[in-house]
């Protein structure tokens, strides 16, 4: 592997530039797309060493490569097809007393009825990525 | 496609997140056989959990020269958030096995209250073939990790 050291990028047609540093600090550090239906598994992903499955709408993602603080940034998200059919709206959660550097625990919930009440649920899809400093 | 990577000379000057960004790109998935069933005594009313390995992680494992010392993460552990961590650096470690990535794993992605607490009275993890985990999620939040014969003994 080659290493390309500069401070910026230019793009030749239209002059527009950016720091490297965004390149750096602002993109993905891990990535995962979760099945948390049936047997979980993992579609796909950047960085995690594995997902623990703690119990219905409950996950772990353990990362590789640890974040270097607490005070990294997690994007969720989840669906299924009772979400696309409209029964409710669905949140992902991320418990902040286990916003550890080794990795997010996400919670799923799927909210119904007009007291929005809140369940724990499986989702078909579970995806979260995670930016900021990596150790 | 598989990639040597004993022929890139990856050494522990190539930060972890680079290694495994390039292996992503150079080697299929391999998912894994095998899941980790455990209880956690710090959870007593939660159902056991399922480790479930990543399959990008198991294609590092297996090919050597990516992923650091298990050592390291375990001292990693002890290190207050924000200071320097001894695992993006370390020098890679060769193939492991199947079943000696799955015992990496447990020590790496597992409290080790549960994997290395000689006060148990019954073993708190399984390694279990994947068939052996239900796929009807009806009842998950009523698993238990089942007491063998072995285990009772084992106590007395």
């Amino acid at each position: 592997m080659s290493t390309l050291i500069t401070d910026n990028f230019q793009e030749r047609a239209t002059g527009d530039s950016v720091g490297a540093k965004y390149l750096v600090r602002g993109s993905a550090k891990s990535w995962a797309n979760l099945n948390g239906t049936g047997t979980i598994a993992l579609r796909d992903s950047l960085n995690v060493s594995s997902v623990v499955d703690n119990g219905t709408g409950d996950y772990s993602f353990n990362l590789t490569s640890a974040m270097a603080n607490a005070n990294f940034n997690i994007v969720g998200h989840a669906d299924d097809d009772s979400f696309i059919m409209g029964a409710g709206h669905v949140a992902v959660e991320v418990g902040t007393r286990i916003r550890a550097v080794a990795g997010p625990r996400v919670l799923v919930a799927r909210y119904t009825g007009s007291s929005n009440t809140r369940t724990a649920a499986d989702m078909e899809f579970v995806d979260f990525s995670t930016q900021g400093d990596l150790a | 496609m598989t990639y040597a990577f004993s022929e890139h000379l990856w050494d522990g000057a190539t930060h972890l997140w680079n290694r495994l960004h390039e292996a992503k790109e150079r080697l299929a998935p391999v998912p894994s056989r095998y899941r980790v069933i455990f209880e956690d005594p710090a959870e007593p009313d939660a159902p056991c959990k399922v480790l479930v390995p990543d399959p990008n992680w198991l294609a590092c494992a297996l090919e050597g020269g990516i992923l650091p010392p298990i050592e390291t993460y375990l001292a990693d552990k002890e290190t207050p958030d924000g200071a320097p961590k001894l695992h993006p650096y370390a020098e890679p470690i060769g193939p492991m096995t199947e079943e000696q990535a799955i015992e990496y794993l447990v020590m790496k992605d597992i409290p080790r209250r549960i994997w290395d607490d000689p006060t148990a009275n019954a073993p708190r993890f399984r390694i279990v073939p994947v068939e052996a985990v239900p796929s009807d999620r009806t009842f998950r939040n009523a698993w238990r990790l089942a007491v063998e014969p072995q285990d009772q003994e084992q106590a007395a």
